[in-house]
């Protein structure tokens, strides 16, 4: 915590997974009623999550580079396990899942910003305001 | 940030492609006495966002129905034939008012994700006011 820390790299890596989570299941939602649209979502953050260890990621100058470990691009949305049977114009999306998926992606969200926010208030009492 | 700001422009996509099809219903349902009319049918399509990998949602577009015009029997009409009948529309009030249930049903589901990502991005401002 104190040299490098982490738990603010974890807190951000965790709010960052669950802005991009809510893309996508903004996406599904969006295409309700598009035919032959497959819903999609984001692998859980504890599947994603990697601990950085020294410098074994790729180094990027450019933001456009591939960037590996904690902080990289989000990966790849993949279909829905959840989905239900498809509609009969191939629509897989079910607006109940997603309205169950949104509200942990809001959990999930704040609870990363009150981790990063309680880090804020040690630091603060630790240098003594 | 920029993410919470793709997630509200999806869902207002969604909103619009959405709010499209209920005005073409309510076309469709104010012209049910229409002679001659014939339904029209919205179709949605995925868009690729020209900067990201996320899709929008876009209306197609506009279809008419072809099925067959309603027969209506009325000696009376200006436009009745020698057997009496007439050219109704071909909409059906049932399917009309099933499809702006969903329409409605979806639009209200968009929004609620759109006020999901406002509400995350206000959290995230919370953060640099203490």
């Amino acid at each position: 915590m104190h040299s490098d820390l982490s738990l603010f790299r974890l807190a951000t890596a965790k709010a960052e997974h669950a802005v991009a989570r809510q893309t996508v299941t903004a996406e599904n939602m969006a295409h309700a009623d598009t035919p032959g649209y497959k819903a999609r979502d984001l692998p859980p953050f504890a599947e994603v999550y990697r601990a950085p260890r020294d410098d074994s990621g790729l180094r990027t100058v450019h933001p456009a580079h591939f960037r590996t470990g904690l902080g990289g691009a989000t990966p790849d949305a993949r279909p829905d396990p959840l989905a239900g049977n498809a509609s009969p114009n191939g629509n897989t999306v079910s607006i109940e899942t997603e309205m169950i998926r949104a509200s942990e992606i809001k959990r999930n969200h704040d609870l990363a910003l009150s981790v990063y926010g309680s880090g804020l208030k040690l630091l603060r009492a630790a240098l003594g305001r | 940030m920029s993410d919470l700001m793709q997630s509200l422009a999806i869902s207002s996509s969604g909103m619009r492609a959405q709010a499209t099809r209920l005005r073409h219903v309510a076309e469709n349902i104010a012209n049910v006495d229409t002679p001659g009319y014939q339904r029209k049918t919205v179709t949605f399509q995925t868009e690729r966002a020209p900067d990201s990998d996320a899709t929008y949602v876009s209306t197609g577009r506009v279809r008419l129905d072809r099925s067959e015009l309603q027969l209506i029997y009325d000696p009376s009409h200006p436009l009745a034939d020698e057997t009496g009948h007439y050219d109704g529309s071909n909409v059906n009030l049932t399917v009309e008012i099933a499809d702006s249930r969903e329409a409605q049903r979806s639009y209200e589901a968009n929004l609620k994700m759109f006020d999901q990502a406002r509400k995350m991005s206000g959290a995230l401002l919370e953060l640099l006011k203490r």
